[in-house]
């Protein structure tokens, strides 16, 4: 079978001949007409599904790409083309202000950590003078003298007295 | 999307993190000062009031620049009866670290050791007085007092120099 044949088997199988006769009793002839309709079929499966694939927000942006290179009506004025600019890109300005807003959070929280640093007004609370607890002298070091220690309470609180005496002379003397 | 267009948004998106960022870095200075303590300098924990007096034996005359509850504190404590304030400082104290107190006579260093139930403090105070020297750690509650008063002689009408060191908070 020549090539001639085969291209035209192609057409056959593609009906590019429409009512023209083939002989397809010629030497295996029908065998390439049923490898070629399945060639074609799987071709064509393998297409469908590839477009199916395809995300429908990707299919919307190319109807859209292919409406506005075939829209005669294109928007003229100025706030119409920056109108028509956001309807397109609405999802990428989005995008940018999720960002920012991001960072600005983040800015927040770390500023807000900072305020860590900042002192409170009292550090200790100054409790009633009949709530307090009398004073408590942990360590005394008098080195050269000796020491008296007296705790007063009144209706001011608590005072702890450490008397220091030189311990070279004798009281009274 | 084309190249020219990625690159527009990549600018503009840049552009507004810029700007965030630096009205959100400017904030701070419009915190309120005097809570505001800078991040290099220890945070005062504690300020506690010092004071320093030298007293005598006398007709009991009172200097009025002691406020009335210390005056009536040494007056119940002490054998002395005339009380001249020599210095008074409201000493800031940071936390574990020894703060120098000014004296007319002699020196003092006050170490805030530690806060304690936030209602008391832990302290060592070392009076090295006119004469006689002493340091003593002590627990004591926001708005007591500890004097230490440093007789200069053992005779029964000594002198004496004293350090009261109280109403922390």
């Amino acid at each position: 079978m020549s090539g001639k044949d085969d291209i035209e088997l192609m057409q056959h199988v593609d009906g590019e001949l429409g009512t023209l006769e083939l002989d397809l009793d010629k030497e295996g002839a029908r065998e390439k007409v049923e490898s070629l309709k399945q060639m074609s079929e799987l071709v064509r499966g393998h297409l469908e599904m590839s477009a199916d694939a395809i995300p429908d927000r990707r299919f919307e942006a190319m109807w859209r790409e292919v409406s506005r290179s075939i829209d005669v009506d294109a928007p003229v004025g100025v706030l119409a083309r920056i109108r028509s600019w956001f309807e397109r890109h609405r999802g990428h300005v989005f995008t940018g202000i999720a960002s920012a807003g991001a960072v600005a959070a983040i800015a927040i929280m770390l500023r807000s950590g900072d305020k860590e640093v900042v002192a409170p007004n009292n550090a200790i609370d100054v409790q009633p003078a009949a709530l307090r607890a009398p004073p408590v002298i942990e360590d005394l070091e008098t080195p050269g003298g000796n020491s008296t220690v007296l705790n007063i309470e009144d209706d001011d609180g608590h005072t702890t007295v450490i008397v220091v005496t030189p311990a070279d002379t004798v009281e009274g003397i | 999307m084309s190249r020219t267009t990625g690159k527009l948004f990549g600018a503009i998106t840049f552009a507004i993190l810029a700007v965030s960022s630096l009205a959100i870095a400017d904030k701070p200075e419009e915190l309120p000062k005097p809570r505001r303590v800078p991040a290099q300098q220890p945070a005062i924990a504690v300020t506690c009031d010092v004071f320093e007096v030298w007293a005598t034996h006398g007709k009991g005359a009172a200097d009025p620049a002691i406020n009335k509850v210390l005056l009536k504190r040494l007056e119940n404590s002490l054998k002395q009866t005339e009380f001249k304030l020599q210095s008074s400082t409201k000493a800031a104290l940071p936390a574990k670290k020894a703060e120098s107190i000014k004296l007319a006579k002699g020196t003092a260093t006050i170490t805030l050791i530690e806060t304690v139930n936030k209602s008391q403090v832990r302290l060592t105070v070392d009076f090295n007085a006119a004469k006689g020297n002493s340091k003593q750690t002590t627990l004591v509650s926001a708005g007591d007092y500890v004097i230490v008063s440093a007789n200069q002689s053992n005779a029964p009408n000594a002198e004496a120099h004293v350090l009261a060191v109280g109403s922390c908070k």
